[in-house]
Order: structure tokens, then sequence, then C-alpha cells
């Protein structure tokens, strides 16, 4: 049994045995009238063929011809159920013949049957069209045989009446489920739209959307209602968490701030140069940690994406050669060199933080490379999107390394001896993110090779 | 030490901290640098001072007492005061920042911050022209041997033309607006580079280790000063 999960599926499925109820109901009719009807043309049969024997007894054979003669082809005076209700299709035939086979009376019987019940007999009606019959024939004392017949027709008349009946009831099902599944699935769906749309609000950033309501009462009114709760109570959660973050970085930040004052009130009056440089190296240390500290926030907050409020069109390859130049000198002091082709695109986004993203991945292959490795930069256009790539010729990263790269505090360089909290290429996926990208490492031959793919704008 | 060779003209400075600590050092660090401070500790009365007192410079904290450091900006700027004004705040995140500068301060320090860095920083924010500099109009700045000039965008050492390239121009152009003032390493960032972040790389040494090598070429002497763990300074003055 295959059960349906979409409305349409639910609606067809409903219609489709609302119809073969109405298909069902109407068979068990035809069937329950049809027989009712046969019944009470066999008693009429019966009755009658009673009454002409019992008249040919006592009349004899010449009157009994009259009396056919006359009968034939009529339509009314019916016993039982027809009795009364005569009329087309209510008519009764009757036949007579001698003791060798020749028609003595009745002439719509074409052919006649052997004695006993024949059906589907065929038979002519006085308007001249043909039909079947129900036919009983009996033999006579004096050799010949007597038949009563009762047309048919009014039997497939109640068939066809009633099927009707129902194949017009199967329609206005078919109908009204057709109908009724198409509105239901717009009503739905247009409920559906608002909610997914406020859904899609909340996932980019924006946690003061809510679901609208029309007042209905509807289910979707109450379903809404309760998705709206559960959003009011996201956007407390994250007003508060945002709120205890900024206030431990407030309440971490104040003393340490404290310390940093003492710290240079301690070197302005240090007795002499070396502990002067044991309170620097101390000071510079705790920058280090506040600035893990703040790292480790920003990526939270990026990933928070509150910061597509503020996403604007950018000239993408403008923001890259300007930190692709800031870093130029960097390169060549190394003997090292950097080398950009950039095409123009325009994308929506926050140049503080694709900067941001940008300058971590020329620190990292400055950084971790390896010494000499070379940095190329590419922005091209690929169906619609930006794609930057960036690359070194350095020894690369051990395949084991390639998944972790991108979490917070991972440092492939098992010494931890090189600068770093491994923070940036997390901050950079974060940013990606935020701006609907993709970042992967592409497989290559030597050193490790970033390619971000960023939804373009397109011009005009 | 060298902070004693910054230059700061006296200015009247407000100053909203409610950490007694923190208040009580920078009111002692600034009043040595020559400055007028006025310490408040709680927003309300700093609104109050603000409009009835004229200030060159305001110092503020986020989080305080009465009204928060930001509103309190807000509502000076709203009702008028021009004055430079830096926020001082434990507010570290990337949207703090900006929703600082969007209610109309001109800088934003992350707490803890060095000493060298704000008072830099006030110097900046002073907008109080250089020597030899007349207005705001002026397309020619002139710093010992070094002549800029704005609009042909060319630079001259002691009569002869130095190449540069547009970074290494911007670099020296803010150094020669800023002569005989310390201008510190993240302060270059933000407004030669405009970067809203901390980059692990010497940019600036990197840059200006490159203009100090073109400004200096035919053995001229090194116009640029480092100061130590602070940052760089033009001495407009004899050596």
């Amino acid at each position: 049994m295959i059960v349906p999960r979409t409305i349409k599926g639910l609606s067809i499925l409903t219609a489709s045995i609302s119809g073969l109820v109405i298909l069902a109901l109407g068979a068990a009719a035809i069937f329950i009238s049809h027989r009712e009807i046969e019944a009470q043309i066999d008693h009429r049969i019966e009755l009658e063929m009673d009454a002409l024997l019992e008249y040919h007894a006592s009349h004899g054979t010449a009157a009994l011809a009259q009396f056919v003669h006359m009968r034939d082809g009529g339509t009314t005076g019916g016993t039982g159920y027809l009795a009364g209700a005569g009329g087309e299709g209510r008519m009764m035939l009757y036949a007579l013949s001698d003791a060798k086979g020749n028609r003595i009376a009745g002439s719509l019987i074409p052919r006649l049957p052997p004695d006993g019940w024949t059906e589907f007999l065929p038979i002519r009606r006085p308007d001249g069209s043909t039909g079947k019959a129900q036919a009983l024939g009996r033999s006579l004392p004096d050799g010949g045989q007597i038949v009563v017949a009762g047309d048919r027709d009014a039997l497939s008349r109640a068939d066809d009446r009633i099927l009707l009946v129902a194949l017009a009831g199967l329609g206005v099902i078919l109908l009204t489920g057709t109908v009724s599944t198409i509105a239901l699935g717009r009503l739905i769906r247009r409920r559906l739209v608002l909610i997914s749309g406020a859904a899609q609000g909340i996932i980019e950033g924006d946690y003061t959307r809510r679901v609208p309501i029309d007042g209905s009462g509807s289910e979707f009114d109450r379903i809404s209602m309760i998705l709206n709760a559960m959003l009011g109570r996201i956007e407390t959660l994250m007003l508060s968490l945002r709120q205890v973050s900024s206030d431990i970085a407030h309440d971490m930040r104040t003393p340490l701030g404290r310390i940093r004052q003492d710290m240079e009130a301690l070197m302005r009056a240090a007795p002499d140069e070396a502990t002067a440089d044991r309170i620097e190296r101390t000071i510079a240390d705790m920058d280090a940690l506040l600035d893990l500290f703040a790292g480790l926030l920003g990526i939270s907050e990026v990933q928070g994406l509150a910061v597509r409020k503020r996403f604007i069109l950018l000239p993408f390859a403008e923001i890259v050669a300007d930190i692709v130049e800031a870093y130029r000198p960097a390169f060549d002091d190394e003997g090292r060199t950097i080398t950009a082709m950039l095409d123009d695109v325009t994308i929506r986004g926050d140049a503080q933080l694709l900067k941001r993203a940008i300058a971590n991945m020329l620190e990292n292959i400055l950084v971790h490379a390896g010494d000499g490795a070379n940095a190329i930069i590419t922005l091209a256009v690929e169906q619609g999107a930006a794609v930057l790539t960036v690359a070194d010729d350095g020894p690369g990263i051990p395949a084991n390394g390639r998944e972790k790269i991108f979490e917070r505090l991972v440092r492939l360089d098992p010494t931890h001896s090189k600068p770093g909290h491994g923070l940036g290429l997390s901050m950079v996926r974060a940013i990606v993110h935020a701006h609907q990208g993709m970042i992967k490492i592409v497989p290559s031959s030597s050193g490790l090779h970033l390619a971000i793919r960023l939804p373009g704008v397109r011009a005009g | 030490m060298e902070d004693g060779n910054v230059r700061l003209d006296a200015m009247r400075i407000l100053l909203l901290e409610d950490d007694r600590e923190t208040r009580d050092y920078l009111v002692r660090g600034l009043t040595e640098l020559g400055h007028q401070v006025v310490a408040e500790s709680e927003g309300k009365a700093a609104l109050a001072r603000t409009l009835a007192e004229a200030f060159d410079i305001l110092i503020l904290d986020r989080m305080v007492p009465g009204l928060d450091g930001l509103t309190m900006l807000r509502l000076a700027r709203e009702a008028g005061c021009q004055s430079p004004a830096i926020i001082l705040s434990a507010m570290a995140g990337i949207e703090d920042r900006v929703a600082g500068l969007e209610e109309g301060a001109d800088d934003y320090l992350i707490k803890p911050f060095a000493f060298a860095e704000l008072a830099a920083r006030l110097g900046a924010l002073a907008r109080r022209p250089p020597p030899g500099e007349r207005g705001d109009a002026q397309t020619l700045l002139r710093v010992g041997g070094i002549e800029m000039d704005l609009v042909r965008r060319t630079v001259k050492r002691d009569g002869r033309t130095v190449d540069l390239q547009p970074r290494e121009f911007s670099l020296l152009e803010y150094l020669l607006r800023n002569a005989d003032r310390l201008v510190t390493r993240t302060m270059l960032l933000d407004r030669v580079w405009n970067f809203g972040f901390d980059p692990k790389t010497n940019i600036v040494e990197t840059h200006m280790s490159r203009l100090r090598t073109k400004l200096n070429e035919g053995g001229a002497d090194n116009v640029i000063r480092t100061i130590r763990g602070s940052g760089y300074m033009i001495v407009s003055g004899g050596q």
C-alpha cells in the first residue's frame, strides 16, 4: 500500500476511493433492481400463463387465439410490480400454435421457443424495433403451444438510469476532487511560502522575522502562532547569548585592561632594560590571548549571519587586487612571487569580511606553504558565479589534513612552532558561508589549492 | 621610551568611563600629555556636560550606567555636537565596531588598549592642521625636505622626484598630514589600507621599508622615524 505524502496524492487517493464507492453502490443498485424487476416480470408471466391455461381449458383454442391476438403487444393491465404501471418498455407478448407447430395467433415473437423458460428471446415490437424478452412456453392439452413473454426493455432502461446516476455521481466526485485539490494545494502553498519566507529570513540572520497570521483561526494560523512562539524563543536566546558574550567580553576585558595599564606603568618604571623586555613580552602574550579570544568570537559572529544585513554590491576584483598589492612586498621580501589574474565580477557582500578572508589565505601561504612557495590568485566568472582560487606551489598538505584545515584551532604543523592559532581558514570558511558561497580544496600536484565559489550578480 | 616626543596640542577632553581605575589611569595619562580632562562615570551627566560645554574630543565607554555611550553620542550628535568622538569599549565584535561608527563615532578602540595607541588616535582626530598646512583645500604638503603635490600626485625629496606606488603615496600622505605626531600600525592599516582587522603579516612594515628606501635614495637622511613598539612619525623640524 502506497501512503501518499503530498496533498495532491492524498486528494487523488480520496477522490479515487469516493469514485470507487459510488461505482460499487451503482453496481449494487443495478444488480438489486435488475433482479427485482426480472422477478416481477417472471411473476407476471407466470400469473398470465396460469390464467391463459385456465382460459384455454374452459373456452377452447379459438377463444384463446382471439384473446392472444387482442393482448399481443399490449402495454397495460399488468400485475404485481408492473400492474397499472404500463407504458413503454412494459410490453407483454403472446403466441399460440397448434399441434403441428403452425402459428395460430401472435405475431411479435418470430421464432417460438421450446417449453419452459427462455431468456433473451428475440422479439419484434409493434413499432418495428426489435428487442429481447423473458419467455415462458407451455404445451396445451391438444398438443399446441402457448408462449407468454415480457419485454426486457424496462430492465435495461432501469439499468441505464441507475448507471447514468452513478456515472454522474462519479463525475461530480472527480470534478470536486480536482477543484478542491487545486484550491487546497494553492492555499497550502501560499501559507507554506509565508512560513518558509520567515524561516529563510531567520537563516539569513534576521531573527526578528515572524510568520504572518491572517486571523482566520485556521490550522495554519495555529501552527504559525506556534512557530512564531518558537522564533520568539530563538530570538530571546540569541539575544541573551549575545548579551552573555558581550558581558563576558566586558568582564574579562575590563580587568585585563587594568592589568595592561599596570604593566605599561611598570614598564615605564622598569629599573633596567631586561625587566622592561620581560614586561613587554608579557603584554605581547596577553595581547595574543585576547587575539585568540577575539578570533573565536569573530568566527561565531560571522557564523551567526547577522553580518548579512550589511551586504552591498561590491566590485570583487578590486577588493582582491587591493589585498594582493598589500601583500606583494611581504612576498617580495622573501624572494617569493604573488601573481593575480582577475576578471571583473560584482558580488553581494561585506568588503571588510572579504578582505579578511583573502588576507587570511595569503597569510596562510606566507606562514605555512613552505620556504619559497609562490602564490597564484585567479578570479573568474563561471556560470554566473565568482570563482576565486588561491593556490601555492609549496609542498602542499598531507592528505589526512584536508578535512581538518577548516576546523577551528587546527594546526597541521605538529610542533606548533609557526605563529597563529589555527583560526585563519575557519574564518575564511565562515565568511564564505556567510556569503552563501562554497570553499573546497582542489586536488593538485603541488601546494594547497583553495577554490571559493560565490554567487555573482549579473551586471545591470 | 620615546612617547615624550609625541607632540600634541593641549585639548579639552570629555572622558566617559565608569571603571574607576581605568578612568584614573586615563585622566593621569592624558593630563601628563598636557590635556585638560573632564571625567564622567555616568551617561546622562556626560551628555549634559557635552551639551553645556565645548570639548575638542570625546572619549566614550559604551557600557556605562545611565545612558550607554553610543546612545549618549547619538543624542549629542542630534543636538548638534560635532566634536570628534572615539569609542573606547570592551565590546569587540565585528558588529559592535560597525554600530559604533554608524552612531557617529570617528574611531573605535577596543579594550584593553595601549595608551600610546589612544594618544596617537586622539592626535589624528583632533583635526589640527599640521605645521605648514593652511586649511583643507591645500594641494601641497611640505614637511622637512619632502614636498607632495596632491593634484599632480608627485613627490619630491630635496628637489629630487621620487616615484611612488599609489599605496606608498597614500601612506606618505597620511604621515605628512600627521607630521610630528605618532602614527600607529593599526591607524595606518585602518586609514591607508582600510583594513578593519589586524593582519598577522607586517603589511605596514614592508611597505614602509620600500617608501623609506625610495625617499632616502642618494644618501638622504631617514625622515620617517620608527617609535619602538608604537608606530611611526615624520618630524618636521631638524633631526
